[in-house]
């Protein structure tokens, strides 16, 4: 019984030698080769029958990467570290080569990762090409937004000059139109600032601990007259420290905030509550509020830039605050959603990194 | 105030250069006003205007093609001493704190404001103006 275990594991192990996709080299201290696969041989690019090689020196058929001979030959000399190195090319084939302890000498793996070294090259580029891109477009929107932004200047100056000198020699109906012209040009100039400011987000500086509970009073503070003048309750309890940009920390919940005092029934006193909660890895805030509430179909689309429930006469805005805090609660490595109903309020739910 | 004879505005946007005098002209800041929308070529009108037909003042913008508000600036301090002193304002679309701590270098420089220019700009402007002055 005994004697037949033995066999059979000797069977295994030449089966196993024989049919594993990796090479197999065993050496001795020297460097000889006391054990090749044809496998091995293959990866090595030998040409000779394997049994050819046997007791030749492997640094022979290493053609590559001197550091490769230097290592090898100081765990040689040593006889007891391990060591992985990748090798590319080889031959035009990427190695990954496994030395190990072994009795007598080492034993050497070879692996071809060539498939999976040329892909993730392949991604990394791709990679490259997506953040030079996805930086040009930035570039693009900050450009368009601020160069845009100046013959609508001009435009507006004349409105404003045209009012100055006095419209009476004007006929009331074109009277009228200039109101329009001035209506609408402040809306462009303020999407464009918006737009301006969006392109800017992730640029306001390094990630710094912060006191979310000295930026809800910052955002108190910004918010002092309209929360006045609606009579609007803001709330929140404990808050903790969180690691990101100020600058966006406060425009993420100053837009929330504002949302959440904007969107409600007229005469309706808005009630804004700020929550949090711990979670594994991540911060969870919410901003609660009873104003109208947001229909299910549109709950994902409110992230979208420019896109807009309402008209303007009902709720005046620009459609990107939202996409701000979204693109914001991302590069501080969270989600961001709604929960909602119909005339039954809001929470806006977002997480951020710990 | 008393009236000034000339102010001359530079700008490669010929739009807001005419709303600027037609700005100030509201105001009877200037009686004469020249309007420029080449730097390099504003710099041709002074150096060859006699010395009592050189402006009052210089409206000037920064970012204009080939010869920039700075580019003026330079050719301006090494010109003879009239031109050298004229009074300048920048005025810019986007105020950056770089371009103001570089205008500080031109003793000239009196003063750096937005476009476009609108009433309180203007009466910023005429503050900076006096106080150049006198």
């Amino acid at each position: 019984m005994k004697r037949n275990n033995t066999s059979e594991l000797k069977q295994l192990l030449v089966s196993l030698v024989g049919n594993t996709p990796f090479g197999i080299i065993t050496i001795g201290f020297h460097g000889e080769i006391t054990m090749i696969n044809q496998q091995a041989a293959d990866l090595l690019g030998i040409e000779v029958q394997v049994s050819k090689v046997l007791g030749q020196s492997v640094l022979k058929y290493f053609k590559v990467e001197s550091h490769f001979y230097q290592s090898l030959s100081e765990m040689l000399t040593s006889g007891r570290k391990s060591m992985d190195i990748s090798l590319e090319p080889f031959d035009d084939k990427y190695l990954s080569i496994r030395i190990r302890p072994f009795i007598n000498g080492l034993l050497i793996t070879l692996e071809d990762i060539t498939d999976f070294a040329k892909s993730s090259k392949q991604l990394r580029k791709r990679k490259e090409e997506l953040e030079f891109k996805n930086n040009e477009l930035e570039q693009f929107a900050y450009i368009a937004s601020h160069d845009l932004q100046e013959p609508l200047n001009t435009v507006r100056g004349f409105i404003k000059l045209i009012k100055l000198k006095g419209m009476e020699s004007i006929p009331t109906e074109y009277q009228g139109y200039f109101d329009h012209i001035e209506q609408s040009s402040e809306r462009m100039s303020s999407q464009l600032t918006g737009l301006l400011e969006y392109s800017r987000i992730g640029k306001h500086g390094d990630k710094e601990e912060h006191q979310i509970n000295s930026i809800l009073n910052e955002v108190r503070d910004d918010l002092k007259t309209h929360l006045d003048d609606t009579r609007a309750v803001l709330e929140w309890a404990e808050m903790p420290i969180v690691n990101g940009v100020k600058a966006e920390l406060i425009s993420l919940f100053r837009n929330l905030i504002n949302n959440a005092m904007k969107y409600v029934e007229k005469d309706v006193i808005p009630k804004v509550e700020v929550g949090y909660r711990a979670l594994e890895g991540y911060h969870e805030f919410v901003v609660k509020d009873n104003g109208i509430g947001i229909d299910s179909p549109y709950h994902d689309k409110i992230f979208v830039i420019y896109q807009r429930l309402f008209n303007k006469s009902q709720y005046p805005g620009d459609g990107i605050g939202l996409a701000h805090c979204k693109k914001i609660v991302e590069l501080h490595g969270g989600k961001i959603w709604v929960k909602s109903e119909l005339g039954k309020g809001s929470a806006f739910y977002f997480t951020i990194e710990r | 105030m008393k009236q000034l004879k000339k102010i001359l505005l530079i700008d490669d946007d010929a739009s807001i250069n005419f709303l600027h005098s037609e700005v100030l002209k509201h105001y009877t800041i200037s009686a004469n006003y020249e309007l420029m929308d080449s730097s390099k070529a504003a710099m041709e009108a002074i150096q060859n205007s006699k010395a009592q037909e050189l402006p009052d003042l210089i409206l000037l913008d920064l970012n204009m093609p080939v010869f920039n508000g700075w580019d003026f600036l330079d050719e301006m301090s090494v010109q003879i001493e009239a031109i050298q002193k004229i009074p300048t304002v920048i005025l810019t679309s986007s105020v950056n704190p770089d371009d103001i701590e570089q205008s500080k270098g031109y003793t000239n420089v009196i003063g750096f404001l937005s476009k476009p220019l609108d009433v309180e700009e203007l009466t910023e402007l005429m503050k900076l103006y006096r106080a150049s002055t006198t």
